[in-house]
């Protein structure tokens, strides 16, 4: 077990510091490393609870779902049904059926793209921020490009903020879709996604948003938002990777066609045609990632527990703190709003290369990541080559900065040869 | 300036390498040998570096220029960042003006590994020590 050093935290911030380290004993990866682990807006640690699930499902409860007439079969489809009434809950849906099953966000915005491609016509506007990840940007240039539409980019502040003025700009153009992270992946910004939404709705677009950076810091109601398309990750919020949510508003879900064909979205299949099964059954297809789903069950009730929602209320102190630390280095230049932030700081070190400040943390045991972040319309857009990322989790704590910080500036005094 | 001019600046062989950084005694030591030794590497032109001979799979910037003459490979390797153009004077000191079948019989594994830089050398890094050496490699076998 990782020994609490007698470095005393201000006494206002104990409470939570012991908090934060009693949710830390359920994360197994830090019994078994001394890594300090600061990149948890690649992928999130695993709570014991998820991988007993997972273990428990392969263990005692394999089978398929919706296929079988056995009790085993029966009670595994209704776990699995039931997550999905857990997830509407969690993010405020309409009900279960607006909740699809995906592989993750990237795949669940690849499937909206496909299976609303059918929907544009020539000239037709998509409208994206100029900080998307690569997964909310592609898909819709490439569309753009195979049916001739018209692809927008909203401008970024310095501070990687929305340039509202060009937002409003480019709804004047009455696009079909807008597609808005909900926060940036590689800066952490959160964006004012209510008003984004409410904004490109009354122009008349469609709206999809990216959720994968927000779920696991902020409450999400897709209701509030008001949006067409939510999507998100399991891996980012303590569940298993390959699993992820794609919402659909009651009001998108009749203009989706099916993108993915196969079994169990069909009703009757004969050899001059095949009749699909209606919304929601034909948008998924295929034996579904099962255990993905009963790990993402066990993420949820992670997440909404007492302890992690006490704990998690604590990331704005843990997060100051990091940022102090961080600028009283020299030559750290943060980058990013970091008044409304979800935990992430993103910097650079004057006149180093940011693969060498990776290099050096790594020899430390620093778990950072270096780079465009899959956000090079971003980088390009605030002139920099990438940045050096350190993102928090519920399982960090002043332990994991002071040693982070300790680290960089080794760092940054090796460099200076 | 050309290719051959360029690479000719560098004369440290793998025997210097090793006595430099065999003899640090802290990985910090070390990182910082390797750093200095990037510096012995003449700046790589700034007109030299385009795409087109950029290393693909680096996370920092490496450009790869390179020129056979009388059996020999001159090589010109550029990198924007310190630790990259350390590990690019490892692979000058072991391939740079040296002929095709020096170069195929030289153990590149046994020589990272002897400087405990072995990791380095692992596809998965994003330093690009793998792609250049790997780029070095189909200069040979192409020629």
């Amino acid at each position: 077990m990782f020994v609490v050093p007698l470095r005393c935290y201000t006494s206002g911030n104990k409470a939570y510091f012991l908090l934060r380290m009693t949710i830390r004993q359920q994360f197994p990866f830090f019994t078994q490393t001394d890594t300090v682990y600061l990149d948890t807006a690649a992928t999130s640690q695993k709570p014991q609870s998820v991988i007993d699930a997972l273990s428990t499902f392969y263990s005692c409860q394999n089978s398929n779902v919706h296929r079988g007439s056995y009790q085993s079969a029966n009670q595994t489809t209704s776990l699995y049904e039931q997550t999905r009434e857990d997830v509407a809950r969690f993010i405020n849906a309409d009900a279960p059926e607006n909740i699809i099953w995906t592989s993750g966000t990237t795949a669940a915005i690849n499937k909206v793209c496909r299976s609303l491609s059918h929907a544009f016509d020539k000239d037709d506007v998509i409208v994206v921020l100029g900080s998307e990840h690569h997964a909310n940007f592609v898909p819709w240039q490439q569309l753009a490009a195979t049916k001739q539409l018209r692809f927008e980019v909203v401008n970024i502040l310095a501070n990687g903020d929305v340039d509202m003025t060009h937002f409003r700009q480019l709804m004047h153009l009455k696009p079909k879709l807008v597609c808005m992270q909900h926060c940036s992946n590689a800066l952490g910004n959160i964006h004012p996604i209510e008003r984004l939404v409410e904004e490109a709705k009354s122009s008349g677009a469609m709206t999809l948003v990216d959720g994968a950076q927000a779920v696991a810091h902020l409450s999400v109601d897709v209701l509030d938002i008001g949006c067409d398309f939510y999507v998100f990750s399991g891996h980012k919020m303590y569940a298993p990777t390959g699993i992820g949510v794609m919402y659909v508003s009651p009001n998108a879900a009749p203009k989706l066609l099916p993108s993915e064909f196969g079994g169990e979205m069909i009703s009757v299949v004969t050899k001059q045609k095949t009749k699909f099964r209606p919304f929601p059954h034909f948008m998924e297809t295929g034996t579904p990632n099962i255990s993905g789903v009963i790990g993402l069950s066990a993420a949820l009730e992670f997440i909404q527990s007492d302890e992690f929602q006490r704990a998690q209320k604590s990331e704005a102190k843990l997060y100051q703190y990091l940022l102090d630390k961080l600028s009283a280095l020299p030559n750290v230049k943060l980058v990013g709003n970091r008044e409304r932030n979800i935990g992430v700081a993103s910097f650079y070190i004057d006149n180093e290369s940011n693969a060498d400040v990776g290099a050096l943390l790594d020899q430390q045991g620093i778990a950072v990541r270096v780079g465009h972040h899959c956000a090079m319309p971003l980088m390009t857009a605030l002139g920099l080559a990438g940045t050096i990322r350190a993102s928090l989790g519920v399982y960090n704590s002043e332990i994991d900065v002071d040693r982070f910080i300790d680290a960089l500036s080794k760092t940054i005094e090796l460099l200076d040869i | 300036m050309n290719i051959v001019e360029y690479s000719t600046q560098f004369t440290l062989s793998t025997d210097d390498i090793k006595q430099t950084l065999l003899s640090s005694k802290s990985w910090e030591e070390k990182y910082r040998s390797l750093m200095l030794l990037g510096k012995k590497i003449a700046p790589y032109p700034v007109e030299w570096q385009l795409q087109e001979f950029q290393v693909q799979g680096c996370e920092s910037n490496v450009w790869l220029q390179h020129e056979w003459k009388e059996n020999r490979l001159f090589l010109a390797i550029g990198s924007d960042a310190k630790i990259v153009k350390g590990l690019v004077a490892l692979v000058l000191s072991a391939f740079n003006q040296k002929t095709a079948d020096q170069i195929k019989d030289f153990d590149t594994q046994a020589y990272f590994a002897e400087l405990s830089l072995g990791g380095q050398l692992s596809p998965s890094r994003t330093n690009g020590l793998h792609a250049i050496v790997t780029q070095v490699m189909a200069l040979v076998a192409n020629r």
